[in-house]
């Protein structure tokens, strides 16, 4: 298990998320389109996609949102995520590795709120971007005078 | 030059309903390799603030229906492309829910960039669940050009 933010005062703007790393196949991407009632040759189907003018089958944009998501979530369990933002600036294929990253850009405190704002990138080991985006996290902050 | 039919902006297009079982939670979460126990484990996600399993946020996207856009009347754009997406989450969707989601076109803009003009058109799904609660806000990008 790597490394996890459980409070608003142990990140600061610049740190970065932890990488997630992942490498979806073909049956990876089936099993996502089912249950997220998504289904279309372009996802699954390699013929099917290149009559649509696609390389080839390709991983939903909502599956790569679910991936940063998740990296997200993972790195802050103790926190809220709030909002996502995601540009798809490439087609994404399959059985292809890619890194899903981040970096906290902006903090806030206030109103009871502890909000952490971050940049998000979806990759590939080349450093070619596929998706690009946002999200916001609400944190527990620690209770003052507390020492952990 | 993009024209269009301007009534549309703000009317509800589409309304749709679907409950939620723990079964497609877990399913969900297993799909984008989620290893928090809080999607799938009960006795786990008791002992949480949360007092039981909920969904991942992106799972909001499930609430989806597959009516097609008004007929917005666009000058141009024969190609659609996804250009992204927004989500807002407002609370946790929990097996039993019944979500209920209500479509709008919530913006049509256009902007040149590099290979020339795009219509950018923002579909908008907001849902609730059975108590009236909004649960999330998301916000589709569809591009369209020629």
């Amino acid at each position: 298990m790597g490394e996890r933010i459980h409070f608003y005062e142990d990140i600061d703007i610049g740190d970065e998320i932890e990488e997630l790393e992942i490498c979806p196949t073909t049956a990876d991407v089936v099993r996502y389109v089912e249950v997220a009632r998504m289904q279309s040759g372009r996802f699954t189907d390699d013929a099917f996609a290149r009559n649509e003018g696609l390389p080839g089958a390709i991983i939903p944009g909502n599956m790569s949102l679910g991936f940063l998501s998740r990296m997200v979530t993972e790195f802050f369990p103790a926190g809220t995520l709030r909002n996502l933002t995601a540009n798809f600036r490439a087609t994404v294929p399959h059985n292809t590795p890619l890194i899903c990253s981040g970096v906290v850009t902006e903090k806030q405190d206030e109103q009871g709120q502890h909000l952490v704002f971050c940049d998000i990138l979806m990759s590939n080991e080349a450093g070619d971007r596929y998706v690009q985006g946002t999200a916001q996290v609400a944190l527990p902050a620690r209770q003052a005078g507390a020492d952990c | 030059m993009l024209t269009f039919d301007t009534s549309w902006i703000g009317k509800e297009f589409d309304r749709y309903s679907h409950e939620v079982t723990q079964e497609e939670i877990v399913e969900f979460a297993a799909s984008v390799g989620e290893t928090d126990p809080l999607y799938c484990d009960a006795a786990y996600a008791k002992t949480t603030p949360y007092g039981g399993i909920v969904a991942p946020a992106t799972f909001c996207i499930v609430f989806r229906s597959n009516a097609p856009l008004p007929d917005l009347k666009l000058s141009y754009g024969t190609r659609v492309f996804d250009g992204g997406k927004e989500c807002v989450f407002h609370g946790p969707i929990r097996p039993g829910d019944t979500i209920t989601g209500v479509d709008r076109i919530a913006e049509v803009y256009e902007k040149t960039g590099r290979s020339g003009n795009m219509i950018f058109v923002i579909r908008e799904s907001e849902l609730t669940n059975q108590h009236g609660d909004k649960v999330a806000v998301m916000r589709q990008i569809m591009i369209q050009r020629d």
